[in-house]
């Protein structure tokens, strides 16, 4: 009956064991040496390997075509082609709105709209948490149509929970609608 | 007497008196150990980024026309590696690396002038970004987002000015480590 390590359960003989120096019977030298070479085989196999190569939780889409946006009126944006999925956080039939997450843990944001300066002069970017939570918010302003497109991108970042979603609206005080062209929303765990 | 591998494991020499049971667990236990060092560094590595979100809302903080000031955190929404004892201004990063760093600070007051905010790192500024206040909404935002090498032990600070006397209500620090120099 081997006794083990402490961490990783490593086997190695005790000194009350039966050793056959060359037999793997009943626990021979050959076979102590094997069970342990096989054991940390398994260990790093099963164990450490996945862990070099695995990815984060991540989640990116993207939109083709404007969105309308009416005056005054807080709106979600909307995507349509998902980018990168690596923990089913996309999906642009059903939420087209959120990236879902899946696994809980810290995570970076990251949000890129193009819209033209006509109609508006304060544009407000709000991030929301399940659709509610305000967690980020941005307010944005231009007096004229100086310049004739608008492009925002923003980083941050916010602790999840398996289940929770996280959302990007806009909303503007133009006298007619707004027409976002680019949008993107980028999710990834960086933390546990 | 017994000798080493490269990484530590112990095993015998031909000369050495045979206790097969006892080398075994000594080779066993240096595996053991070694293996669960790398995978706690690895998984620390890949999965557990060193990370911050610190913020400060309902708080108003005067700037005095033409003045520069560091603000001053007051909650800690997320900090694994204990960057901050909020209420400070002031975020120590214990772990070199790249970082990815998202802030904004949004502003109250007239609307006129030109708002500004700095990241300073290390006693420098890395990233500084100004707004020119034109419109009619009762507050702006300005933000950023920098990736910046940051050196162990380097101070982190987030600094609002304005040309004209106004006033910051809230403001945010996300900061995390996208990469390091000896993994990854």
């Amino acid at each position: 009956m081997p006794g083990t390590t402490p961490n990783r359960a490593y086997p190695y003989p005790l000194p009350t064991d039966t050793l056959n120096p060359n037999s793997a019977s009943p626990y021979g030298i050959p076979a102590a040496i094997e069970d342990l070479a096989q054991t940390v085989d398994d260990d790093i196999t099963a164990n450490l390997a996945p862990v070099t190569s695995a990815n984060r939780p991540l989640g990116h889409m993207r939109a083709s075509g404007a969105q309308t946006i009416q005056p005054n009126i807080e709106t979600s944006l909307t995507y349509n082609i998902q980018l990168r999925d690596t923990d089913n956080m996309v999906n642009t039939v059903t939420s087209p709105t959120v990236l879902t997450i899946n696994t809980a843990g810290f995570y970076m944001f990251h949000v890129l709209i193009t819209a033209p300066v006509t109609n508006w002069t304060n544009l407000v970017l709000r991030m929301r948490l399940n659709s509610t939570t305000e967690v980020f918010v941005a307010d944005q302003e231009f007096s004229t149509g100086a310049q004739s497109r608008f492009e925002y991108s923003a980083a941050w970042m916010h602790p999840m929970l398996a289940g929770q979603t996280m959302n990007v609206s806009l909303q503007h005080n133009g006298v007619g609608p707004v027409w976002v062209l680019n949008r993107e929303l980028y999710g990834m765990r960086m933390a546990t | 007497m017994t000798m080493n591998t490269p990484r530590g494991y112990t095993y015998p020499c031909y000369t050495d008196p045979t206790n097969f049971p006892a080398q075994m667990q000594d080779l066993a236990t240096d595996i053991d150990g070694d293996v669960q060092g790398i995978l706690t560094d690895v998984t620390q590595a890949r999965n557990n980024s060193p990370s911050l979100k610190v913020q400060t809302t309902g708080v108003a903080t005067p700037i005095a026309a033409g003045a520069v000031i560091p603000l001053t955190f007051v909650t800690e929404i997320y900090d694994n590696t204990n960057m901050i004892v909020a209420p400070s201004p002031t975020i120590t990063i214990a772990t070199e690396g790249l970082y990815l760093f998202g802030f904004n600070v949004t502003f109250t007051g007239p609307n006129n002038g030109v708002r500004l905010v700095q990241l300073g790192i290390g006693g420098f500024v890395r990233c500084m970004n100004t707004r020119r206040r034109a419109g009619t909404s009762t507050q702006i935002t300005v933000e950023g987002k920098m990736l910046s090498n940051v050196p162990a032990a380097s101070v982190v600070n987030l600094l609002a000015g304005s040309s004209v006397a106004t006033t910051v209500n809230m403001f945010q620090m996300n900061i995390t480590r996208m990469t390091g120099n000896t993994i990854l």
